[in-house]
């Protein structure tokens, strides 16, 4: 038993699996190469031939962890579609599409550092977020995501309008002949103030804005999915 | 070439039938499938444990460590009443893909 133990451990030492739930996992395994070698010696065969048989069921390389650590994690990944991207994704939606929305009657736009255009800051935008942040950390809650889901799938737009916006610009910049190095180093101090304004009212005033509307929803206690061990 | 998301549930079929009966441990599920397919399906180590803990995961399967009968201790595995309510519209989903796929290859029953 031990030298079937010792075998698998080998096979899982690669995983990223809790120690406990390696050991469980390499118990079981070894067990089952037990039950297989006596079988085979029962064939018969002898005992040589039944070891090199039963081993061969043991995938080679990786693929024998990988596949346990991919069945075992299943059940977080399925649990995490649900507590965080799907408020994740319904939430940044809506945002974009008020946001759009707002801009509709007239859209402003304003000149930043180097050349580079930037939509206008909108007041109506930023209060109406709370709104969309609560309702996500709300669904999240509901689908037993934990407070720091809960946070993740409320500040999701800013995140997501902050690293479009921050791309955006970047390929105007690019497209323009903007930020070619002479321009860059030229120009540093003044690119870099409007860097952090923008970082500021496309990112830190969004997720401010979201977070507070999330703050009740991180309070209370989500039904915790039940940890994925190997009961004894 | 089968697909692998076939395979997978027609895997899932067979442990949840054998298990049916009561708990087996991981080698005697592989085993009672051989057998009562006369070897027609069979497990691999590499094929078994990820599904068997997978099915764990998703709350078909319960398991437990038991020592039977002064033998080594093993881990038990049985249904649970999630796993019992999945079983009856798998075997429906299955039994109309082999009457679908025998009517088109004009195969006939018995």
């Amino acid at each position: 038993m031990a030298e079937w133990h010792e075998i698998v451990r080998k096979h899982l030492a690669c995983s990223r699996l809790p120690q406990a739930q390696q050991q469980e996992i390499a118990d079981e395994i070894a067990g089952h190469l037990e039950d297989r070698y006596e079988d085979l010696l029962r064939q018969p065969k002898n005992p040589e031939e039944a070891r090199t048989l039963a081993c061969s069921e043991l995938p080679r390389g990786n693929a024998f962890s990988n596949e346990i650590q991919f069945a075992l994690k299943e059940d977080e990944r399925n649990n995490r579609v649900k507590t965080v991207w799907l408020p994740a994704i319904g939430v940044a939606a809506m945002s974009m599409i008020l946001f759009k929305l707002l801009q509709l009657p007239h859209v402003h736009m304003q000149r930043l550092a180097s050349g580079g255009y930037l939509p206008l800051f909108d007041w109506r935008w930023i209060l109406c977020l709370p709104l969309l942040s609560a309702w996500a950390a709300y669904w999240s809650r509901q689908s037993g995501g934990t407070i720091s889901q809960r946070a993740l799938a409320a500040a999701t737009p800013a995140l997501a309008f902050g690293s479009f916006l921050i791309n955006f610009v970047a390929a105007v910049l690019l497209w323009n002949n903007h930020l070619h190095v002479k321009g860059v180093t030229s120009n540093f101090g003044q690119w870099l103030q409007g860097l952090a304004l923008m970082l500021s009212i496309c990112i830190l005033l969004p997720m401010l804005a979201l977070l507070l509307g999330a703050l009740p929803f991180l309070r209370g206690h989500a039904e915790e999915a039940a940890p994925v061990a190997l009961a004894r | 070439m089968i697909d692998a998301q076939v395979k997978r549930g027609s895997a899932e079929l067979a442990i949840l039938t054998v298990l049916e009966d009561g708990p087996l441990h991981g080698y005697e599920i592989g085993k009672r499938i051989e057998n009562q397919t006369g070897g027609r399906l069979q497990f691999t180590l590499a094929s078994l444990y990820p599904l068997l803990y997978r099915m764990e995961t998703q709350g078909w399967l319960k398991a437990k460590w038991e020592n039977a009968s002064g033998t080594r201790r093993r881990r038990y595995y049985q249904l649970t009443a999630t796993g019992k309510q999945r079983l009856a519209p798998l075997r429906e989903q299955w039994s109309q893909l082999f009457h679908a796929l025998n009517s088109l290859a004009g195969v006939t029953n018995g």
